[in-house]
């Protein structure tokens, strides 16, 4: 590659690039491009290569769209979820609950509900043609009220609290905030004081070569294995009207009905020979006659139990197929679901067909008769429901990501041969992700996730057996336990506390090697807006990892004057100050009430200045 | 020798070059005398074309960086990769809204409902605006250290003013 010089790194960080990783791998000194020297070598007009960009533009578009809607599918389940979960919820509960409690509560119990406002705020920039499908980024919040108001819980909560309206609106703004809110930030209230924190895992980069102190990774690399749904899905409406069970049903009678088929051949056989024995004039020995009689008996209590299950199921099935058929043909433009429906139709006619011969003349026969007439429609049906299903991978990509990025650290670490093989396997699943999306092979699907699984568990047993640890947070570690002689080291091994007070808001960033706490204060007199504090949540977690990147930096690294330092720190930690600068605060009642999109009762306290929340570190540095 | 010039790519139109010229004299000609509809409608086309340059160019820059860094270890490839996508926020934002409204607005049956859908074009205009004269990524990938010269708050503020003219 042509050497990255310092403004070319600067400006790929800029895009939040960790450039940090290039330093890991030793310059190869054969480059061509060796010394800095640009050396482009093809032409970005040529015919071929804008075709190249073209397709990879479009390629992106496709895969942000896919995963938009792969997303968006679980986004609309899991609002539908929280709205199930506090219909159910025993009065008595919801009686005692608040607007906060019920959020904290749905919050932990549905995780991917607390990401939505910030998913829907990206996701119409990035997907613009989704905009019209997306839920509101107050979603959450509007599904919580309106489910409680529904219930008459709020009623009850104003009667409870001898109508303190100071209670019920901080509730309700706290609330607010919580459900718009990233999941891991917390909120409270103290005094007429806002506070929201989050706390992050620290960021572990690889410092340049040959500076890695021999104490390096005393407790062990760092590998993150903690996303462990790796389901993949289809979801389709149709299934609600398609019993998929139903063909499991039909395959299980037919094993049943071959059963029976041979416990009465049993039966049979043993009737032949007593019925010869008693022909030649034999004795027949009680045993002989015993053993009829049980054959018989095991045959007649199958064949009855075989006649009530094809009872059951045929009638769960004539519904179901109806209903699947009508679901099939309800769309007119829809050419290909008419198509299936009408072909479903003339299936389910034939499987009437077989089950009249079956009930006018019950025989083992034609209940397989039965059985493979059913199996032919409901196969086909549950074709149609997966072809014209969304195949829902986002979890299984999720985790794949997080596997491939734990087969990084241990190509770094050395384990090259083990890593080697996983990262083909990973590799493999990743192209064959592709062919389930386009297939939607079930079959193919189960196969993948327990690959994943395998390639997993390998992982944890060479971690295990490696004495690592495996924890969160998938990069390289060194910075944690390195050196001691490195300014940068002992700062972030330390903990250094940044504060900054203002007129909107303060803040408090505490950072070391063990993690970092970042929290904001405001007063509620003067709220401020939420997509100010998810700018200024995502602009913080952004610079709190440049620090932590700063002990990657050849230059930072050779920095011993402690004022230097501090400067250098304080430069990477400036832009947290200039988004809490941006930040919109709300000063009227009416504002309030149409930003967060509830009413105010009652006067709304009056606004004031947060002290920055406590620092924890003894070196503070205040900007 | 610019890296424009050595890897063959257009020149950077500029507000005076010859391009936007003729694109200023081909507004100006229709400013008068065609109706405001098919003002409008010209001037969705033309956002259209700025927001096909803008892709242009961004393609180019993210082409131009992959190219220098393309013998670079895969995980800092990953990561580049990664940091390269952060790029198509700037047109997923300042994106095709604009020409659908001034479509809408064109093609709209009467007075009342033109002026409707242009307040919407106005505030969609004044968004943009925001974006490229205030949002950092632009002016991130204007100062590019790659030599790709991309001029995009240049290009998009043209375009803007080009289509605020019409509204």
């Amino acid at each position: 590659m042509g050497t990255i010089t310092e403004a070319q790194r600067k400006w790929l960080e800029g895009l939040g690039v960790n450039t940090g990783v290039a330093v890991a791998a030793p310059a190869d000194e054969d480059s061509p491009t060796k010394g800095g020297e640009t050396k482009p070598n093809f032409d970005l007009n040529s015919p071929d290569m804008r075709r190249v960009i073209m397709a990879g533009l479009r390629d992106q578009e496709e895969k942000d769209k896919k995963e938009a809607e792969q997303t968006l599918v679980k986004m609309n389940q899991a609002l539908a979820d929280v709205k199930a979960y506090l219909l159910k919820m025993p009065s008595e509960e919801m009686q005692k609950a608040s607007y906060v409690a019920i959020m904290d509560a749905v919050r932990e119990q549905f995780p991917e509900v607390a990401g939505l406002s910030q998913w829907v705020k990206d996701t119409s920039r990035k997907v613009p043609g989704l905009s019209g499908k997306l839920p509101s980024p107050k979603a959450l919040m509007n599904v919580v009220e309106s489910t409680v108001k529904a219930r008459g819980a709020e009623l009850g909560w104003s009667l409870s609290t001898g109508k303190n309206l100071g209670t019920v609106n901080s509730d309700r703004l706290l609330a607010a905030y919580m459900s718009e809110l990233p999941s891991g930030v917390s909120v409270k209230l103290e005094g007429g004081i806002v506070k929201l924190s989050f706390n992050g895992a620290a960021l572990m980069v690889a410092t340049p070569a040959g500076e890695v102190d021999a104490s390096a990774g005393k407790g062990g690399p760092s590998v993150s294995l903690k996303n462990n749904d790796f389901s993949i899905q289809v979801s389709n409406d149709g299934w609600k009207e398609f019993d998929p069970e139903l063909r499991g049903q039909w395959q299980k009678i037919s094993d049943e009905a071959t059963t029976v088929l041979k416990l009465r051949a049993d039966r049979d056989k043993a009737k032949l020979e007593l019925e010869s024995k008693k022909k030649k004039g034999e004795e027949i020995k009680a045993d002989l006659s015993a053993d009829f009689d049980k054959r018989e008996a095991e045959f007649n209590l199958a064949w009855k139990k075989l006649q009530e299950q094809v009872k059951v199921t045929a009638k769960a099935t004539e519904e179901r197929i109806s209903a699947s058929v009508a679901y099939l043909k309800k769309d007119k433009n829809d050419e290909n679901s008419v198509k299936a429906g009408i072909d479903a139709e003339v299936d389910l006619k034939a499987l009437q067909g077989k089950l009249k011969a079956y009930y006018d003349t019950p025989s083992i026969e034609a209940v397989l008769q039965v059985t493979a007439a059913a199996d032919r429609v409901s196969a086909k049906l549950e074709l149609t429901a997966v072809k014209s299903g969304v195949v829902v991978t986002a979890s299984f990509e999720k985790a794949l990501d997080e596997t491939k990025a734990a087969i990084e650290v241990m190509l770094r670490e050395g384990k090259t041969k083990i890593a080697a093989e996983l990262k083909q396997k990973a590799d493999d699943l990743s192209a064959k992700l592709q062919v389930v999306h386009e297939t939607k092979d079930l079959k193919l699907a189960a196969e993948l996730e327990k690959t994943l699984k395998d390639v997993r568990g390998s992982i944890e047993v060479a971690y295990t057996s490696g004495k690592a640890t495996v924890i969160g947070g998938a990069d390289v570690s060194s910075t944690g336990e390195a050196g001691g002689k490195v300014q940068i080291d002992i700062a972030l091994k330390d903990g250094r506390t940044f504060t900054s007070e203002g007129d909107k808001l303060s803040f408090t960033a505490n950072v070391s090697t063990k993690g970092y706490k970042f929290e904001v204060a405001f007063s509620m007199g003067e709220p401020v807006e939420t997509a100010s504090l998810q700018d200024l949540f995502k602009d913080a977690d952004r610079q709190i990892k440049e620090l932590y990147k700063l002990a990657g930096d050849k230059g930072v690294r050779s920095i011993e004057d402690a004022q230097a330092l501090k400067a250098k720190m304080q430069e990477v930690m400036a832009p947290i100050k200039e988004s809490a600068a941006k930040a919109k605060t709300l000063k009227k009642k009416s504002e309030i009430a149409a930003s967060f999109g509830f009413s105010i009762e009652g006067e709304w306290p009056v606004g004031g200045r947060a002290p920055p929340p406590a620092g924890v570190f003894s070196v503070k540095i205040a900007f | 020798m610019s890296l424009l010039q050595a890897l063959k790519l257009p020149p950077v139109p500029t507000p005076g070059s010859s391009a936007a010229a003729n694109q200023a004299a081909v507004a100006g000609k229709t400013a008068g005398a065609a109706p405001k509809a098919e003002r409008l409608l010209q001037a969705a086309e033309a956002w259209r074309q700025t927001h096909g340059q803008a892709n242009e160019r961004i393609t180019a820059l993210k082409a131009a960086v992959k190219s220098h860094c393309a013998d670079a270890p895969p995980a800092l490839l990953q990561e580049i990769e990664k940091g390269l996508v952060k790029l198509d926020e700037v047109l997923n934002t300042v994106d095709h809204r604009l020409a659908d409204s001034l479509a809408t607005a064109g093609k709209a049956a009467d007075d009342g409902n033109r002026k409707a859908e242009l307040r919407n074009a106005k505030a969609i205009l004044t968004e943009y605006a925001n974006y490229v004269t205030r949002g950092p990524l632009v002016a991130h990938i204007d100062q590019n250290p790659f030599g790709v010269k991309t001029g995009l708050q240049p290009l998009l503020a043209a375009g803007l003013t080009r289509a605020a003219k019409v509204i």
